[in-house]
């Protein structure tokens, strides 16, 4: 009996081997080859080749594919933007009804909406645009209920693992902690990107966010351009335990630092809200008299720090970051004295862009980093930001 | 207040005046002399480390009247619940989602006050749901309801703001939450002493609360049902319904919280009261209640909350590191609490 079984167990298990392969990485024939034309769009091939508009996901997956194998097709990161010149696979009608059928599930683990930032909500509506691009892909969005609620990010991530997740993008709550998590992710030979907020492991294979110390630069350096040497300013800081924020203080400290202003204070509170920006201004204003700026981690902090100099009739230079709605529309009213915008809707694109061409083969392509960009938005800019 | 101490119930109200003795007059003022030794120590370390009086200034003072008010009501509700025997963990959460009810009522056309008595209500709901949870389920202790109301309270209240916060309030929020009046003189000029609105709004909270709970028939079985359930039973007094009753109102204040601080943020915040809770248990404590329910007074939790917020606002002034702040409050809650167990210790004997 038992001789019987273990064979057959042997077998099940190597088919079971071969499995992640099959799915992965599907060797795809190619019916034949096409030269993207100018004003070619997928969707205009689609049309030509299979009749619908809607079946070019089975163009972009197939090329991938075949990119994979052999360099000279092109590798498709946004489905929105193909060019000139670039090698595309058309599948036989039928591999692309097998290639459109095919569903990929990933999830996106930010850090909100819970977390009271509407910048997270840009990155989700980012992430569902690109997801609704690649026309396969099954986005899920989970968030911990608090910015700094590790722990219920590492459920989740471990509960998505369980239930089928082939792809993860994530916004880390913490550098180091999500750790031994994101390797059974690897050992899952699921692909991990990070967004806005990177973890300290080998297992992403990028992180695609702002450079928050060059966004931090710029708040340093408005206050210096405003206010020359020798300005005094108030940090209004957060949660320094997060990557994102720890580098946002010290790319402020480095902007000031270009023209000796003096740091006269720095508070911190870990909710990174309004009520918290305010009360920590308050205390800045009463301990410093003389005070000039307030550079703040976020635009709620900036906000709340705002009412707190309208309440004590001090008209002082604060500077945000995030460049949310109520932010910019501060500063546009003269409110605020600069944001820092990031690119959020940015970062949800990239992060399901680059998780699908991993998923298509082609992890080895994706760069360890990859910017999402930072400006500084001031009264004369804002209008572009609304 | 007048009988902090003993069980209101069991002594008639008139003879509170009489005191007996050095100890008793201690025990009342007891509290008031550890806030005033941690302000003058906090005034001294300032003179001695950084050179400057900030601290003990008048604008200093205004600004921590601006900075308590919002968490004075959540901590009278706590007191209420803790008076009980029992405990409101949910006050945060409550205050959220009743913050955010009011605004999004008031965005949407509600006049101020209708949108006020919305939140209100809202409170008071998540307080019912609370207290009948515990009578009518009979679950062991208000830590069960309450905690399934945190997630609750805090769920709802991301669902209905989307997670995002929402800015500006009507004026009548302002002039309760950021208000001044000012004294001495018709108009506010910059050197006006200002007491700040929220700050008075408390304060008649808190004197109204006093008269409710030692003048009343409510209010003394209140005391009754934490001091020994089994006697208030039995001297007919309907328990469940006071429980009920105590976490209602509990609910409602921390409404009220919502109200003053949605006036002071100017704006309804998903995330705000995060660990309020804590601060007003860490208030009621200090201030001298027992958690075995019966005892303390509402002054004593308002010097408590006092505390908390001389605390945070003075090691802000001394500029200590915010890692090394966490460390501090955390001391400092159990050296005051110490403090006030060896002194009840030393006048019972």
């Amino acid at each position: 009996m038992l001789r019987k079984i273990v064979p057959l167990l042997i077998v099940i298990g190597a088919l079971l081997l071969t499995l992640p392969q099959v799915t992965h990485a599907a060797a795809v024939a190619c019916a034949k080859d096409y030269s993207v034309q100018a004003d070619d769009w997928l969707s205009k091939s689609s049309e030509k080749e299979f009749g619908s508009t809607t079946a070019y996901p089975a163009i972009a997956l197939a090329t991938n594919m075949k990119h994979a194998e052999d360099s000279s097709y092109a590798l498709i990161v946004d489905p929105n933007r193909i060019e000139v010149g670039w090698k595309l696979c058309i599948p036989s009608a039928e591999d692309a009804k097998t290639l459109n059928a095919t569903r990929y599930k990933i999830l996106m683990d930010t850090k909100g909406p819970g977390s009271g930032n509407p910048f997270w909500r840009k990155v989700e509506v980012g992430g569902d645009d690109a997801a609704k691009a690649w026309g396969v892909v099954t986005l899920a969005h989970q968030a911990p209920p608090e910015e700094s609620d590790v722990q219920t990010q590492i459920k989740q991530l471990e509960d998505a693992l369980t239930t089928g997740t082939q792809g993860l993008v994530l916004a880390a709550t913490d550098k180091v902690a999500l750790n031994s998590t994101l390797d059974k992710y690897k050992a899952a030979n699921v692909p991990v990107v990070t967004i806005d907020s990177d973890a300290d492991s080998p297992v992403k294979l990028s992180f695609i966010g702002t450079d928050n110390k060059a966004g931090g630069k710029l708040q340093g350096q408005y206050v210096c351009k405003l206010l020359g040497a020798g300005a005094k300013v108030g940090l209004i800081e957060g949660n320094l335990t997060a990557q994102s924020i720890a580098d946002r203080v010290a790319g402020a400290k480095e902007g000031l630092a270009t023209c000796n202003a003096n740091v006269v204070k720095e508070l911190s509170e870990g909710t990174h809200s309004i009520a918290g920006g305010q009360k920590l201004a308050e205390d800045i204003m009463t301990a410093n008299p003389d005070v000039q700026a307030l550079i703040a981690i976020n635009d709620n902090q900036a906000l709340g720090a705002l009412a707190a100099a309208k309440a004590a009739g001090k008209t002082l230079v604060i500077i945000g970051y995030d460049a949310n709605p109520d932010a910019v529309k501060s500063v546009a009213e003269g409110g605020l004295a600069a944001t820092i915008a990031q690119r959020p809707a940015n970062m949800g694109i990239f992060g399901v862009n680059w998780i699908m061409v991993a998923l298509t083969g082609n992890a080895k392509e994706i760069s360890n980093r990859i910017d999402t960009g930072t400006a500084l938005v001031t009264k004369e800019n804002a209008a572009q930001f609304q | 207040m007048s009988q902090s101490g003993t069980t209101p119930a069991a002594t008639p109200a008139k003879t509170a005046v009489q005191l007996r003795g050095l100890g008793e007059l201690f025990e009342r003022v007891g509290i008031l002399i550890v806030l005033l030794v941690l302000i003058a120590l906090i005034t001294i370390v300032e003179r001695l480390a950084n050179g400057t009086a900030y601290f003990l200034s008048i604008e200093n003072f205004s600004n921590i009247a601006r900075q308590i008010p919002w968490q004075a009501p959540l901590a009278l509700g706590e007191f209420l619940a803790i008076l009980t025997a029992g405990i409101d963990l949910s006050v945060g959460s409550v205050l959220a989602l009743a913050m955010m009810s009011t605004v999004i009522a008031a965005h949407a056309g509600v006049p101020a006050i209708p949108a006020m008595l919305i939140g209100l209500a809202v409170g008071a709901a998540c307080g019912a749901v609370n207290g009948l949870a515990l009578t009518r389920l009979r679950l062991p202790h208000p830590f069960i309801p309450t905690l399934a109301m945190v997630y609750i309270a805090r769920g709802l209240t991301n669902l209905l703001s989307n997670g995002t916060p929402i800015l500006r309030v009507p004026w009548e929020f302002r002039v309760l939450g950021a208000g001044n009046v000012c004294l001495f003189t018709f108009e506010c000029t910059p050197t006006s002493l200002r007491i700040p609105v929220p700050f008075i709004v408390v304060v008649l909270l808190f004197v109204g609360f006093g008269i409710f709970l030692t003048r009343t028939r409510t209010g003394r079985h209140i005391y009754a049902v934490g001091g020994n359930p089994q006697a208030a039973l039995y001297s007919g007094i309907n328990v469940n319904k006071i429980l009920t009753l105590v976490y209602i109102l509990s609910g409602a204040l921390a409404a009220v919280g919502a109200i003053l601080l949605a006036g002071r943020t100017n704006s309804g915040e998903p995330q705000a009261g995060v660990g309020t809770e804590l601060v007003a248990i860490a208030a009621v404590i200090i201030g001298g209640a027992s958690f075995f329910g019966g005892r303390g007074n509402v002054f004593g939790v308002f010097i408590g909350l006092v505390i908390m917020g001389v605390i945070g606002n003075g090691l802000n002034i001394l500029g200590v590191q915010p890692f090394w702040q966490q460390v501090a409050i955390g001391v400092i809650i159990l050296l005051v609490a110490t403090l006030d167990v060896v002194r009840r210790r030393t006048n019972r004997t």
